[in-house]
């Protein structure tokens, strides 16, 4: 099988295949996650918490131990909105601004982002 | 109604320009009833309105059934079509007080219905959504994660999935390029109505078909000689025996609300008015979908039914119908002839019908509730036309169907009209009426140049042609047993803006992080336009390519992964070949590729030809690096840009001729793709809310907008506020486009004014805007005629303007039910004084 | 025990005794309507809120 084939197939499993412990449940602190990263876009394709992050790379993982961060690649890191990002050297928390629910785009993020509280 | 508005009389409504008020001052006590009776379904920004929860009944008895069916030797369409059987013998049904017609797809009026059989995502969806969870919300939590576990990896999606191209899919997941699922049980489904809907035949008609089919496959099969021709016939037959089952469980579930409403009629209605109308009920669907109507109350109650079952088989994204051709014959009998029926009688009936219509539900995925804000659907009924042999096919049921929507005021279904010289003026003050009076529609469609274009495009007989509805929002589609297509999958939505911004990323696509475009080169290298261009062509090849491919592939398997028995069994081709409706082989084709947020390229490329190679403003590697900042520290270069490069809309030539080049250059490609039928793949630049659900996807472009700007709203409607030069110059912009054969169909956007289009003389003036129009040769365009007070003052106080209806793009909303952000776009638009 | 075809809600079909319909009115914030759902004559009721002797 080809190199980019096999690398295509694994980032589909990563974001379709067994669904991954939402690792948010063994944190205290909720706010340092994916979603409220300033780097971080949900997706606009699925709208169930899935998206990407436009600084790390396909084979990172943020949440080994030590991490291990990828920043070339042609696949951006894909992630979920409540994806713990305690052990992300790159984490840069977004500004919340409206907790409204009902706004589907903000300037800048997505819904479900803004929907944290500050 | 406040106290001090009651007081009112129709007259200071229709005054003050208050339509809602005044609708229900003069709609009959049964439709306000009914109207207000509507658990409002559209999701407001992206979330459904409180009150409103998913339906856990059909689930759980698909569910039940289908664990019973694990190993039952069944073919898998048999399987699934005794699934839906059981889910229809078994769901909860109503009648509302005062209905005269019934069916719903949820089991109960505020119900949703939640398809937990399509996709993993959605079903994921279901269980996160934050307000749609039915009370008890914890029991009710593990039903839908015990429903959920049950269908992990055997969804639809989840069998289709793994047949695509792992590159094209990885793009298409990142959100960049497009929206939409291919699936054959999840789109815009045709109907072969002219099978269907002719009065020649019902369900037990086609029973009797598929029976007589079977036994003579049977028969075959069976000879002493095993013979090749033979071998298709086991699968036909497994299919035959699919679309009986469905077809025998559509009837017995109108054999239930009959009992339903003898039941209520006998046991505990007193009024002898209203036992009266629940007999009829009965008697209706007794009759119907068994056998062919015989007056408008069976017709229409038929259209439910075959619908309400379409949507228990599959999610369906639109509503393609041509309800006054089809039902036209019933009311024409009823009203005119028979007279059995009033007016008023009759439109309370058709009012009905537009209620029943607005309260269709089905889950939907929140990207599309936030690219259809307002709206489940939409529904886009189409009116007027011709005849198959090109006569007016108008009749009193299209201006029935204007003057009930009037009264009560959905947002969807909207109407769109085929326009031709020969429409009678009493039809064309009715369409007036309705836009004046705020409803967004009907939009106006050129039918002879939409006949020419389906002709053109997908090589449809003139006949045939003819017969066409609106698919989805804007294309049309033939409604014959080779001409319909059964499912268009929304997968083919391209995000145009993107080829722009690809073109000055070289394919980088920076909000998701990949390579998503075609390395076309670093554009700081490029040293003229024509090099501008063709990298622009070339990013538009590949996008359009990765999602044609995707949903070529889909329509190729979903037949055999993903059956949809009961559509079959309502189409001729189906029931006379065996094969599923979506086999590519049977079907003549008619693709197009939904193109959002195009205009965006053209006021770009306009702006580097200007700026950049024409006036040597700057130079390209100062734009890029401006673009790659988001244009931070280069606001003046941005406003630049926004206001010193000429805009699409103004009648110019300079960025008007960049249009025709584009969508020429997309024409080109469109007949080198193929979809799987054989035929062409032709662009249609429209956007329904998608300028608002991608305007933090997009980035910056040379046009002036900054990433999270939205965008246009969409097809060739100019920027809001960026047409200067009145309405005459963008019809005169969008004249310059050949309607027939430059794409598949062309929205545009107009805001007038109320004002302005009052009375006689406002009726005149909008007639000879629209003769303009269809004079040159412009194949759509849609009206919001709502003023900016009305609209900031339901901004404030939306519970006084629950009805204020905004034509949005491709469909129509309740302006209260649309984001904020959409609002104010709205509001951007520029009004035309005419 | 208590079955369904002993409710005043239920209703039996004619060609078949064993299976009728329940029938309940319900009133919601928006409208009111007449629900029907099909069950069997012995189906136990003892749990059912609804339950009403004929």
């Amino acid at each position: 099988m080809s190199r980019q084939r096999n690398k295509m197939r694994e980032a589909y499993a990563s974001v379709f295949g067994q669904q991954q412990p939402n690792h948010s449940d063994s944190i205290k602190d909720t706010q340092k996650v994916c979603g409220t990263c300033k780097k971080f876009s949900e997706s606009s394709w699925s709208s169930d918490g899935r998206g990407s992050c436009d600084y790390l790379k396909f084979g990172t993982n943020i949440h080994s131990t030590p991490p291990t961060f990828v920043f070339e690649g042609d696949i951006g890191y894909l992630t979920k909105t409540l994806s713990s990002a305690a052990n992300c050297n790159y984490y840069d928390k977004m500004e919340i601004i409206d907790k409204d629910g009902y706004e589907c785009s903000d300037p800048r993020y997505r819904r479900s982002m803004r929907q944290f509280q500050d | 109604m406040s106290a001090p508005e009651m007081k009112k009389t129709i007259l200071d409504f229709e005054k003050n320009f208050e339509w809602w008020w005044a609708a229900e001052k003069k709609r009959s006590k049964r439709l306000d009833y009914l109207r207000k009776a509507i658990w409002k379904k559209g999701a407001i920004g992206g979330l459904y309105a409180p009150g409103v929860k998913v339906d856990l009944e059909r689930p759980v008895l698909q569910t039940e059934k289908a664990k019973e069916l694990e190993f039952s030797p069944d073919p898998y369409v048999v399987k699934f079509a005794k699934m839906i059987a059981h889910c229809l013998d078994n769901k909860t049904i109503f009648i509302t007080d005062h209905a005269q017609l019934v069916g719903y797809t949820g089991s109960l009026p505020n119900t949703i219905s939640w398809d937990p059989s399509a996709a993993s995502i959605l079903s994921e969806e279901v269980y996160n959504d934050p307000t749609s969870t039915p009370e008890p919300v914890d029991k009710n939590l593990k039903i839908i994660e015990e429903v959920k576990a049950y269908w992990s990896g055997k969804t639809d999606l989840d069998k289709m999935m793994p047949h695509f191209d792992f590159d094209d899919l990885m793009k298409i997941l990142s959100g960049s390029i497009s929206w939409g699922i291919p699936l054959t049980r999840g789109g815009y489904s045709g109907k072969d109505y002219e099978y269907l809907m002719t009065g020649k035949r019902a369900f037990q008609d086609i029973i009797d078909q598929i029976d007589k089919n079977i036994e003579d496959a049977d028969q075959k099969v069976h000879q002493p000689t095993a013979k090749r021709e033979f071998f298709p016939l086991y699968e036909k037959m497994n299919n035959w025996e699919a679309m009986i089952i469905m077809l025998e469980a559509g009837i017995r579930i109108a054999k239930r609300y009959a009992r339903l409403a003898k039941i209520i009629a006998e046991n505990f209605e007193t009024d002898p008015k209203r036992k009266q109308e629940l007999l009829k009920i009965a008697e209706t669907c007794e009759r119907v979908p068994a056998h062919p109507p015989r007056n408008l109350q069976e017709s229409l109650q038929y259209d439910i039914f075959i619908q309400m079952i379409s949507r228990t088989e599959a999610i369906e994204g639109a509503w393609p119908a041509r309800p006054d051709y089809y039902h036209g014959p019933y009311y024409d009998k009823d009203v005119n002839i028979d007279k059995t029926l009033t007016k008023e009688e009759a439109i309370d009936l058709v009012g009905e019908f537009l209620i029943r219509a607005a309260e269709v539900c089905q889950f939907k995925p929140k990207w599309s509730r936030e690219g259809l804000q307002g709206i489940d659907g939409t529904w886009v009924w189409t009116l007027g036309g011709v005849n198959k042999d090109g006569s007016d096919a108008c009749n009193d049921l299209t201006i029935a169907f204007m003057q009930a929507a009037r009264l009560v005021r959905v947002a969807n279904p909207t109407f769109a009209f085929r326009w031709h010289p020969r429409v009678k003026d009493e039809v064309m003050r009715e369409i007036f009426e309705c836009i004046r009076q705020g409803l967004g529609y009907p939009t106006l469609r050129n039918d002879p140049i939409l006949i020419a274009n389906a002709m053109h495009w997908h090589k449809h007989p003139i006949d045939e042609a003819r017969t066409w509805v609106h698919q989805a929002c804007m294309s049309p589609c033939p409604t014959t047993k080779h001409g319909f297509q059964p499912m268009r999958m929304a997968n083919a939505t391209a995000n145009c803006a993107k080829i722009m911004e690809y073109v000055l990323s070289s394919g980088y696509d920076k909000t998701v992080n990949m390579q998503v475009g075609a390395d076309t080169g670093d554009p700081r290298n490029f040293t003229d336009f024509e090099q501008v261009f063709e990298a622009w062509v070339k990013q538009m090849k590949t996008i359009f390519s990765i999602l044609v491919r995707a949903v070529n592939m889909a329509r190729v398997i979903g037949p055999k992964l993903t059956p949809r028995p009961f559509l079959s069994s309502i189409s001729e081709r189906s029931v006379e070949s065996g094969l599923d409706v979506c086999e590519p082989s049977i079907s003549r084709g008619n693709a197009w590729i939904t193109a959002f947020t195009w205009v965006e390229n053209i006021d770009s490329l306009a702006a580097v030809k200007k700026l950049v190679f024409d006036d040597k403003k700057y130079t390209m590697a100062e734009l890029k690096e401006a673009i790659d900042k988001n244009w931070e520290g280069n606001e003046k270069m941005r406003i630049d840009f926004v206001r010193n490069a000429p805009k699409w809309g103004n009648d110019d030539n300079y960025v008007d001729d960049i249009m025709v080049r584009c969508l020429r250059e997309a024409a080109k490609f469109s007949k080198e793709i193929e979809c799987p039928c054989g035929n062409t793949w032709p662009i249609l630049p429209e956007n329904v809310s998608g300028n608002i659900h991608y305007a933090n996807v997009v980035g910056a472009l040379p046009n002036g907008r900054r990433l999270g700007d939205a965008l246009y709203d969409g097809g060739i409607s100019p920027g809001p506020g960026l047409d200067k030069k009145g309405p005459t110059a963008v019809l005169k912009s969008c004249a310059k486009i050949d309607h027939i054969s430059d794409g598949r169909a062309f929205l545009l956007n107009q805001r007038l004014s109320p004002t302005q289009l009052e009375g006689e003389k406002g009726y005149q003036l909008w007639k000879a805007y629209i003769r303009t129009w269809a004079d040159l040769g412009i194949d759509h365009v849609q009206f919001n005629m709502v003023d900016d007070k009305t609209l900031r003052s339901a901004q404030k106080e939306p519970e006084n303007y629950q009805e204020v209806i905004v034509r949005v793009a491709g469909y129509s909303a309740h302006f209260v039910d649309i984001s904020r952000k959409t609002q104010d776009n709205i509001i951007q638009r520029t009004v035309q004084g005419l | 025990m208590t079955t369904c075809n002993h409710c005043k809600h239920y209703f039996p079909l004619d060609e078949d005794q064993t299976k009728g319909d329940c029938v309940r009115r319900v009133e919601d914030q928006r409208q009111s309507y007449y629900q029907s759902k099909p069950v069997e004559a012995n189906k136990d009721a003892s749990s059912c809120p609804f339950y009403s002797t004929k």
